[in-house]
């Protein structure tokens, strides 16, 4: 990959890692009520 | 493979920071959860479902809305308000959204400018937002997180105590909410403000977030 390639796969997992986050956590919060 | 970790130290670095930390809060979270349940009498908890709990997703959550609440208003006012001698703060005669000619926008865009930096309407409206869009959109829905696994946790424990459980509108006006919210703000804008002022006078060198060394405390906008 190229360097430019790879600062893109970057931002995508930073991205991926937060809206998991996100998901997983308001879903699990509302499964509780 | 040596490019790539020059390339991306700095993303690389947080990141792996923030899995260990993560991986620390739930080692420490889940002990001291274990031991109030000893404490109390209660079963305990495994560290899978105690991962996947609103306990574990709230303390996560609730700093995680903070954090983007603190970067989206420091992106958002930093386009009007201005710091005298800051390196956070623009040169100041460049208050507000600055012509096309500065942001490099339509036909003052070059060759090497993002496509959407080029065009006209929508697209470039939502290009030249994107970065507020997305830090806002993350605090709000960490906000949300943050509210229905404290509704979850906050409804369990009135159930313990034999009250009714109330809604996720009534939790948005309780103190309950509303520490939790508020605890995490006022570090958040405590640091931002002391950054700010405190760039005028004090140095690191090297840092892109310090001016550099020798320019004078009176050097607004200059990064080092």
């Amino acid at each position: 990959m190229r360097p430019g390639e790879l600062m893109r796969a970057m931002f995508v997992l930073y991205l991926v890692v937060i809206v998991v986050g996100l998901v997983l956590y308001s879903a699990i919060g509302l499964m509780h009520q | 493979m040596r490019s790539f970790l020059k390339n991306n130290g700095l993303s690389l670095f947080f990141l792996a920071l923030f899995l260990g930390a993560l991986t620390g809060q739930a080692f420490a979270g889940h002990a001291a959860l274990n031991e109030d349940a000893l404490r109390h009498g209660d079963p305990t908890m495994s560290m899978g479902r105690y991962v996947l709990s609103s306990q574990f997703g709230g303390a996560v959550l609730e700093n995680w809305q903070s954090e983007y609440l603190q970067f989206t208003l420091f992106i958002l006012t930093t386009v009007w308000l201005l710091q005298r001698g800051s390196p956070e703060s623009k040169p100041l005669d460049k208050a507000g959204r600055e012509s096309d000619k500065d942001q490099k926008v339509g036909r003052h865009a070059n060759q090497e400018s993002p496509r959407w930096a080029r065009v006209a309407g929508l697209r470039r409206t939502l290009f030249e937002n994107s970065l507020l869009i997305v830090m806002a959109a993350i605090w709000v829905g960490s906000w949300f997180a943050q509210s229905v696994t404290g509704l979850s946790q906050y409804n369990a424990e009135r159930l313990d105590h034999h009250q009714l459980p109330v809604s996720w509108l009534d939790y948005l006006g309780r103190a309950d909410f509303w520490e939790r919210t508020l605890e995490n703000w006022q570090s958040e804008f405590l640091a931002v403000g002391s950054m700010a002022i405190l760039a005028v006078y004090l140095r690191q060198r090297g840092s892109p977030e310090s001016k550099p060394v020798g320019a004078p405390h009176e050097a607004t906008g200059v990064e080092g």
